[in-house]
């Protein structure tokens, strides 16, 4: 990842300052080392990488909404790193299995048809549980691509309503994934 | 939800450069600790008896506890403050600093006063009611804290939850002075310590809770 350094740093710098395509350019920069780091994370720790997809999903909204605890002044690597090993961990934590399985339990552990892995787990009915206005304002702008002032011509808000059920939408969908559930 | 699709969601969320910015962290968590010090610092010098030795000059027993407070809660300040970063390493080992400085002012104390008077310096007057004074008056601090330290991505939530804990009651403990009639290092020991490590432990089982990101 170290070597991402440069380009990474300069892209978040931009963003804090406004520039919402290097920030869009820089996230997707970021997934393929991410789901890397994150895949041999959780391998390390024993845990299925079939994970690896919401776990990623999590690091990204948390460097998204967190990143203004990234100090302009030091490496962003490392930030980002930690941020993916947090994550990892919380996974792990949520996911802890009793240390003593019973036997009859083990062929739950055999390996199941596996979900859709693009698609977080539980995403798409949590989607549906938010609010109407966040739901709304997430599919326009996330599924069918809308830019802001679409969205806020299509569900007839204006367009600081749009971003603050934008806002909301994305915390609602942090805690959720990262939350107790 | 496809990770291009969240990306797309992510960059949208971006405000625009004409944005407000927020005052940096240390700036807020300095107000938060600054109004929340001055109502318990209200509290203690309207509502209790003004400490009786501060009129003749600082003794001992007062100048040590200022110092040891003042260093836990600068302590706690400097580290509430680096653990808002997740790649932060932390060591908590600093915060036996000031318990150290308390220490050497309780060895100082016993070898200038008869061991006969140890037992009563040791327990006072109404130690709970001192006990229960710092933690409580701790609380309002703490929490004002965690207002701003929600803004953090702390690698460990409870450590986070602690050293506001340490911050609050080093702040505490400080202004608790302006009061506390007990002349003796022995007793701040005693009573103060156990206060502030239930502080540090209330903030380390809130910061598991409201500080999870």
């Amino acid at each position: 990842m170290t070597e991402h350094e440069q380009a990474w740093s300069d892209a978040m710098r931009a963003a804090n300052r406004g520039d919402a395509e290097a920030y869009a350019h820089l996230l997707q920069q970021m997934t393929g080392p991410l789901r890397r780091v994150i895949a041999s994370d959780l391998s390390r720790l024993g845990l299925s990488i079939s994970d690896g997809e919401d776990v990623l999903q999590e690091a990204l909204l948390a460097i998204h909404l967190k990143r203004e605890t990234w100090d302009e002044t030091r490496p962003i690597v490392p930030w980002v790193r930690a941020i993916a090993r947090h994550k990892v961990l919380d996974h792990a934590r949520k996911n802890r299995k009793p240390a003593n399985l019973p036997l009859e339990s083990v062929a739950e552990l055999l390996p199941s048809p596996e979900p859709e892995p693009t698609i977080i787990g539980g995403a798409g009915p949590f989607l549906d549980r938010l609010p109407r206005r966040q739901r709304e304002v997430l599919r326009a702008l996330a599924l069918d691509g809308n830019s802001i002032r679409e969205a806020a011509q299509r569900l007839r808000m204006s367009e600081g309503a749009v971003r603050v059920a934008l806002h909301r939408g994305l915390s609602a969908l942090a805690r959720k994934l990262g939350g107790t559930s | 939800m496809k990770t291009e699709n969240l990306i797309r969601a992510l960059a949208k969320d971006l405000p625009d450069a004409a944005a407000k910015h927020r005052h940096p962290p240390s700036r807020q968590l300095l107000i938060a600790i600054g109004l929340s010090g001055l109502l318990v610092g209200s509290m203690i010098a309207l509502l209790l008896a003004p400490n009786p030795h501060l009129a003749h000059g600082l003794i001992l027993a007062n100048a040590v506890t200022i110092a040891a407070a003042v260093i836990l809660a600068a302590l706690g300040f400097y580290l509430s403050l680096r653990m808002l970063h997740p790649e932060a390493r932390i060591n908590m080992a600093a915060f036996a600093f000031p318990l150290l400085v308390l220490l050497i002012g309780v060895a100082i104390e016993l070898m200038q006063q008869p061991a006969s008077s140890w037992q009563a310096r040791l327990m006072g007057q109404d130690p709970l009611r001192c006990f229960g004074l710092v933690a409580s008056l701790s609380l309002p601090i703490l929490l004002a804290a965690f207002w701003v330290l929600k803004r953090g991505a702390p690698a460990n939530p409870s450590l986070q939850g602690a050293a506001a804990g340490f911050m609050a009651a080093g702040i505490t403990s400080t202004l608790y002075v302006l009061h506390c009639p007990e002349p003796s290092l022995l007793y701040i020991t005693a009573w103060h310590v156990p206060a502030i490590l239930l502080v540090a432990g209330i903030g380390a089982l809130i910061g598991r809770r409201w500080l999870r990101w």
